[in-house]
């Protein structure tokens, strides 16, 4: 059985991404932050999560291909999920939404943090009680938002940068699921696209997280044919 | 007083945009809103000769910095390697870039101030250049002006490169990594060992990892122009 390993605090010099989500925590009034960095091909850098379960729920992102965390990447808007059980939720994402209510989340809310008009990471936030976030608490956070996204996006990139590709950051870029997805690609003789894809199925049909799946890929506890 | 205030705004603003091209326009539009001149140009320059990137208010003030390029010499240049600030009061009688300034009078740039752009770190990432018509059309003020004005923007552009090389860092290493993968699974060997075959056909063929691993991660196969690194020739089809 794979263990659900919480590899999601940041090392200990991004102080300012774990005072931001601490802060946001109070300011939102919700259980749990995290902030993470979604790339253009596919990739999900996890900067910090102030608990397992934020660390679970962007795992599970991770592993669907979708949530409210993509959408606030992809629009340039905060999504708000009051009724994570509700219709619309389970519509919207239908296995997200379904698997996030079993993990006893009830409400989520997406920020994306721009620069210009341009998301650089999101920030990802939920309550284990659903309910829409009341007008001073999203005044609030997003206040706390637009005065600490400079100064996040300056730690970021004091950190995030190095052009050597393999020195490790210390933070959870999920290296191995992309390694995985080049395995796979040549054992199936497959796109690396369609091999994460079976990555990912493979790892939710186990009801594993697919950072954990992708090491049993990459040690040879698991061939695909 | 009142222009203290202006500049705070003006550089608040100077931060806020994320475009490269544009916080380069935003800076010399500041220029001109914030000083009294014709126009304003600013470059960003390669080892004191290549433009990479510019911006003007007008086509004169862009005449005038690339005419310091073509003629060898003027303030934007000195500046820049001098780290200090020009002012030139009458391109007619001023004589320390002689050229320049003839041509330049002649399409009528009478005053300037030229500025390096530097904010601490000694390097110079190029030169802000204001010009006015009349002669005698800037004093000491205007010249700190455009000095504060400089050193934000150098440190705007600094932070737009940073941000770029972040995004743009973040995304190498998901193909760097599909690539490791892809040399684990056709050699059996490990990620430490991939990445130093990756690294080292990149050398052998002096292009950016990055693009190696994107060939790599879109052919499943590793680029067959380049020899195996020690070991004879490799194939494309992954048999060694």
């Amino acid at each position: 059985m794979l263990s659900q390993t919480y590899i999601g605090r940041a090392p200990a010099e991004f102080t300012r991404v774990q005072q931001f989500t601490a802060a946001a925590v109070d300011a939102f009034d919700v259980d749990g932050a995290a902030l993470t960095i979604i790339g253009a091909t596919g990739g999900r850098l996890l900067v910090h999560a102030t608990d397992t379960l934020s660390f679970e729920l962007d795992e599970l992102q991770f592993t669907l291909g979708e949530g409210p965390c993509i959408d606030a990447k992809y629009t340039g808007s905060p999504v708000l999920v009051g009724a994570m059980a509700g219709p619309e939720a389970q519509a919207r994402w239908p296995g997200f939404a379904r698997d996030a209510v079993i993990l006893d989340v009830g409400a989520e809310f997406a920020f994306p943090l721009l620069s210009a008009t341009v998301p650089f990471a999101v920030l990802q936030t939920y309550r284990h009680d659903p309910g829409e976030l009341s007008r001073d608490h999203l005044a609030a956070g997003m206040s706390l938002l637009e005065t600490s996204k400079a100064r996040i996006l300056h730690e970021l990139t004091q950190h995030l940068s190095p052009v050597v590709a393999h020195a490790p950051l210390g933070v959870n870029d999920r290296t191995e699921v992309h390694q995985a997805s080049g395995m796979v690609a040549v054992q199936l003789g497959i796109p690396i696209d369609d091999a994460l894809a079976r990555i990912r199925a493979a790892a939710y049909s186990r009801h594993v997280p697919v950072s954990a799946f992708a090491h049993d890929v990459i040690t040879g506890q698991y061939v695909f044919r | 007083m009142r222009r203290d205030s202006q500049l705070h705004t003006l550089l608040a603003d100077l931060h806020d945009v994320d475009d490269p091209e544009q916080a380069l326009q935003r800076v010399v539009d500041t220029a001109v809103a914030l000083i009294n001149c014709d126009a304003s140009a600013t470059a960003l320059l390669r080892d004191h000769t290549h433009i990479e990137q510019a911006a003007f208010t007008d086509d004169l003030a862009k005449r005038a910095a690339l005419l310091q390029l073509e003629l060898d010499g003027g303030p934007c240049l000195t500046a820049m390697l001098e780290g200090t600030t020009i002012r030139i009061d009458n391109t007619l009688s001023d004589h320390r870039w002689p050229r320049w300034s003839a041509a330049v009078a002649e399409f009528g740039v009478r005053s300037s101030i030229s500025v390096s752009l530097t904010s601490g770190d000694p390097r110079s990432l190029g030169s802000l250049f204001i010009y006015s018509r009349h002669v005698d059309a800037f004093d000491a003020e205007d010249a700190a002006a455009v000095k504060v004005l400089a050193y934000h923007a150098a440190i705007a552009v600094r932070h737009n490169r940073k941000r770029a090389n972040m995004t743009r860092a973040i995304d190498s290493r998901t193909v760097i990594g599909q690539a490791e993968g892809i040399v684990m699974a056709l050699y059996d060997i490990t990620a430490d060992q991939a990445f130093a075959v990756l690294t080292r056909y990149s050398q052998a063929s002096n292009r950016k990892l990055r693009d190696i691993a994107a060939e790599v991660a879109r052919t499943r196969a590793l680029p067959g122009d380049v020899a195996w690194p020690g070991d004879g020739v490799g194939r494309s089809d992954g048999i060694v």
